[in-house]
């Protein structure tokens, strides 16, 4: 007789799950679409037909945020049990409270990573060079005027000569001299005075009467990005173009226009953001983490509606022997709680999905 | 075993071929055949250390995990200037940005740190035979090192590779 499988411990080398750790990608959550249903609002991923995820070509909507570390998940279900007769014993079980929690660390620092670690209503930091106000922290206006977008809009795959394939936005013709190579722009509609509710591409939430501030959604908006070249003269009306170093992340209130500014947009310069601690709004996401093995498997955790739970600061990591001093790297530690969806599918309340991909390849059976 | 060697050997030239053609490439070698009896300069070679089992959480007696050390070897001398009319600059004074050239083509071949595993082998007509298995080898992240010769000048190079590999089944 052969010996005891339980003595050598055979393995099929090609089921091994190895890789190299975990990578998020998030997708705005639709508020609006959710204030009215319990499927609406997710940025739906249908494992069927776009898994196994190129994290190189991804789904509509959704951006890659980066390097995170030490990804886990807690399945927070509970699983209840039916005790009877004299000894008590377990004659069913149900299924109780149903609830997951993720958390990890982004080790990349971008406005992106901070809004979705931090979970604040995120706030641009116009620039903006007059009088500083005394009465708000983020209350002054940016320090020119919102320029109108040109006729042409914003393109995210340009045709300027030169630039041809990047985000291309477009301003009227002389206006780009009104900005710098590298400055940031952010590009959204005016606030109209009165209006309330959830309001503007990011969706931030406004109380009635409460907002005074033309610049406020602006000041909002996840359409945001760096100016990387000025060409003017271009297109037709004649119009000056800001190539932009990346297309613009977020929106996705409406899902309609997700990543697309409103034609009677404006443009501004930023000079950076803040997550304002405090307040009623909190953040919410559709999320994907991969992680690939090194022979082409793949396991995908979507999580349809995602908020946070916790921002625990930045944490510093030692970055080994660079200088004569301590020498850290900061990195935005938070911990995500998973809510529920509505799968149409079946009718059942569910809150995430994980999705295992084997290799395609892997013909061999090496067992 | 020798799977595991063969494999990043021939990932490492696949590689070296593209990010620099005209990079000599000496081949591979157990430690201690080393020196062979010419030793070309700025040339890689690739010297075998030895091989370990890895700890008990990855260690089957069915399919054995080791890890095998290797060290890729290099000699620079740096470029003998006999033309001081038209050449400025110290005699052999470059062979260190040689060397440094050939960790930064050595590092970006060894890139992304695993690959499929191959087994070569002869057939009947002597011809060499590569089979792609349906498994990989996994290898660190290089530690350069480097020592100068005083006597003659020459800087040696080195970077140490350790590979993580499963080695073939055991049936029985």
């Amino acid at each position: 007789m052969a010996l005891s499988k339980s003595l050598t411990q055979p393995l099929r080398k090609n089921m091994l799950f190895v890789g190299s750790g975990w990578r998020g990608f998030f997708a705005p959550f639709d508020y609006q679409a959710a204030l009215t249903s319990t499927t609406g609002g997710p940025n739906i991923l249908d494992l069927e037909r776009q898994g196994p995820f190129n994290t190189n070509a991804l789904p509509a909507g959704y951006s890659d945020l980066g390097w995170i570390k030490n990804f886990k998940f807690t399945n927070n279900t509970k699983v209840g049990q039916v005790r009877s007769g004299y000894r008590g014993i377990v004659r069913a079980q149900y299924r109780g409270e149903v609830g997951e929690q993720c958390e990890f660390q982004f080790r990349e620092f971008g406005r992106q990573q901070y809004k979705v670690a931090t979970g604040c209503q995120m706030y641009n930091l116009l620039s903006s060079s007059g009088t500083p106000s005394t009465t708000s922290p983020l209350g002054s206006p940016g320090s020119f005027a919102a320029i109108v977008m040109g006729a042409s809009g914003y393109v995210a795959s340009g045709a300027v000569a030169g630039q041809v394939g990047k985000p291309t936005l477009y301003v009227p013709s002389g206006s780009g001299a009104a900005f710098a190579v590298n400055n940031y722009v952010v590009v959204d509609i005016d606030y109209v005075a009165g209006t309330s509710g959830v309001l503007g591409e990011a969706g931030a939430f406004a109380y009635p009467n409460a907002i005074t501030d033309t610049d406020w959604i602006r000041k909002t908006s996840d359409y945001v990005a760096r100016v990387t070249a000025i060409v003017t003269g271009v297109g037709s009306p004649v119009q000056d173009a800001l190539i932009l170093d990346q297309v613009f992340v977020g929106g996705g209130s409406p899902a309609a226009t997700n990543g697309i500014p409103p034609t009677t947009s404006k443009v501004q310069i930023v000079s950076g953001w803040s997550a304002r601690n405090g307040g009623t709004f909190i953040q919410e996401w559709s999320g994907l983490f991969i992680s690939d093995a090194q022979d082409g498997a793949q396991i995908a955790l979507y999580y349809p509606h995602l908020s946070i739970s916790q921002f625990r600061g930045m944490n510093p990591y030692t970055i080994e022997n660079i200088g004569t001093t301590d020498t850290t790297g900061n990195e935005l530690d938070a911990s995500f709680e998973c809510l529920g969806f509505d799968d149409p599918l079946d009718g059942e309340t569910v809150c995430s999905y994980m999705g295992y991909f084997p290799n395609a390849n892997n013909t061999q059976n090496v067992y | 075993m020798i799977e595991s060697t063969d494999t990043l050997w021939n990932y490492f030239t696949g590689r070296i071929a593209t990010i620099n053609p005209a990079r000599l490439l000496g081949g591979y070698l157990d430690a201690q055949d080393w020196p062979p009896k010419q030793v070309d300069f700025d040339k890689f070679y690739m010297l075998v250390l030895g091989d370990v089992p890895l700890d008990e959480e990855t260690f089957s007696w069915n399919v054995p995990f080791y890890e095998t050390t290797v060290q890729f070897m290099w000699m620079n001398m740096g470029t003998q200037i006999s033309n001081y009319t038209n050449v400025m600059g110290k005699n052999r004074g470059d062979r260190i940005r040689t060397c440094y050239q050939m960790k930064q083509e050595l590092l970006q071949a060894m890139f992304p740190g695993f690959t499929n595993k191959i087994s070569l082998s002869v057939d009947a007509a002597q011809n060499l035979q590569t089979t792609t298995l349906q498994e990989q080898i996994w290898w660190s992240k290089p530690a350069f090192n480097t020592r100068v010769d005083r006597e003659s000048g020459l800087l040696y190079g080195t970077a140490t590779v350790k590979i993580g590999s499963m080695a073939p089944t055991i049936a029985a």
